[in-house]
């Protein structure tokens, strides 16, 4: 566990939703849930360059893997955490955010982790009630397509006027 | 010594023409015929079984029992065939999803995301077959796959009833709403707290 102090109350972080966590405009219950959820700060590093980082650690082309992300609230994440009951005992229960910066070239000094386990049940309650942000890219074709495009457009201009 | 790796109930179905139907009349018939039950998954036959005439013919129309040994064993599940009826209760486009999980390599989410679990797939079918009756009355379940390569389905009632599994290789996790019923177990024990929970005032 990191030695660093936990993520404030006023921080957002976010998190990124691949095509295997959506179906029909519905979010995977279990996002958020498991030991050590990740996510990213946006304290640290602006959404533009969380985004290109999520990019980079996907397979290519990544425009096919990520289709949005989701941004919330610290502090609204662990007021929902407090106010939820299961029929488990949740005794002493209290959600946390801490930041796990991963080293290395292609590291991630925003990363951050939930402690300690959330489960299934309370990550469907955060995934309702916490979201600040959801955004869904739209289906257009990825920045290499179009660049792609753009080249066979040039080649087949290119013959046209070779051969004329 | 012929040696074959199988699930009890589906070896049985690969030696036979017939299903013994369980895996405890399959251990039955298994003694009588001198078939030594290794593992739940691994049973030695002590002798030649195209010698014996009751299994005479029976290695000839084995193929389905042949096709779940290489879908047990197989550790890509690129090569996992889902049963028709199996692929009806999950309705056209989540079954193209697990097909397109089935593409994902090694490290897909983030540099983590496991391959689609073979084993996953098998507890999932296992799951939806048993429980198809009663999955009939929600409407056809959404499937996702987590960075463990388990599949994980979602099914939308009435309402606010929903619920969610997460197949892992031996057991599941479920979740039902309302009332958030949490749990993990076996297939059978599962089934009854699904089932449970439905019953208890759930409409679906």
């Amino acid at each position: 566990m990191s030695a660093l102090a936990e993520c404030a109350d006023v921080e957002d972080i976010v998190k990124g939703v691949l095509f295997t966590d959506i179906q029909k405009d519905k979010i995977r219950p279990s996002l958020l849930s498991g030991e050590g959820s990740s996510y990213s700060r946006l304290a640290i590093y602006s959404l533009r360059k969380i985004l290109r980082i999520f990019r980079r650690d996907l397979p290519q082309p990544p425009g096919k893997l990520l289709v949005g992300y989701l941004i919330f609230n610290v502090g609204k994440m662990k007021e929902v955490a407090i106010g939820f009951r299961s029929k488990e005992v949740r005794n002493g229960f209290l959600l946390k955010v801490l930041p796990v910066p991963i080293s290395g070239l292609f590291g991630n000094r925003a990363h951050a982790e939930t402690r300690p386990k959330v489960t299934d049940g309370l990550a469907k309650a955060l995934l309702r009630d916490a979201v600040k942000e959801d955004r869904r890219f739209s289906a257009q074709p990825a920045k290499h397509d179009y660049l792609a495009r753009v080249v066979i457009w040039c080649c087949r201009r290119y013959r046209r006027s070779s051969s004329g | 010594m012929n040696k074959i790796l199988a699930y009890p109930t589906y070896a049985a179905a690969a030696l036979s023409s017939q299903t013994f139907g369980s895996a405890e009349r399959f251990g039955q018939k298994a003694e009588e015929l001198g078939v030594q039950i290794i593992s739940p998954y691994v049973c030695r036959f002590e002798h030649d079984l195209s010698f014996a005439p009751s299994f005479e013919g029976a290695l000839l129309v084995s193929e389905p029992g042949i096709a779940i040994y290489q879908r047990f064993f197989d550790a890509d599940s690129a090569n996992y065939q889902l049963d028709q009826p199996v692929i009806e209760l999950l309705g056209f486009q989540s079954y193209q999803r697990i097909q397109e999980f089935k593409r994902l390599r090694p490290g897909w989410s983030f540099g983590e995301g496991k391959s689609l679990s073979a084993r996953s797939l098998t507890n999932m079918e296992a799951f939806l077959k048993k429980m198809a009756a009663t999955l009939a009355k929600f409407s056809q379940p959404m499937v996702y796959l987590n960075a463990k390569g388990e599949i994980e389905m979602l099914w939308e009632g009435s309402g606010d009833t929903e619920l969610f599994v997460r197949f892992h290789s031996d057991d599941l996790d479920f979740l039902v709403s309302p009332g958030d019923v949490e749990g993990t177990a076996g297939l059978k024990s599962s089934i009854d707290t699904i089932s449970a929970a439905l019953n208890d005032g759930v409409a679906v």
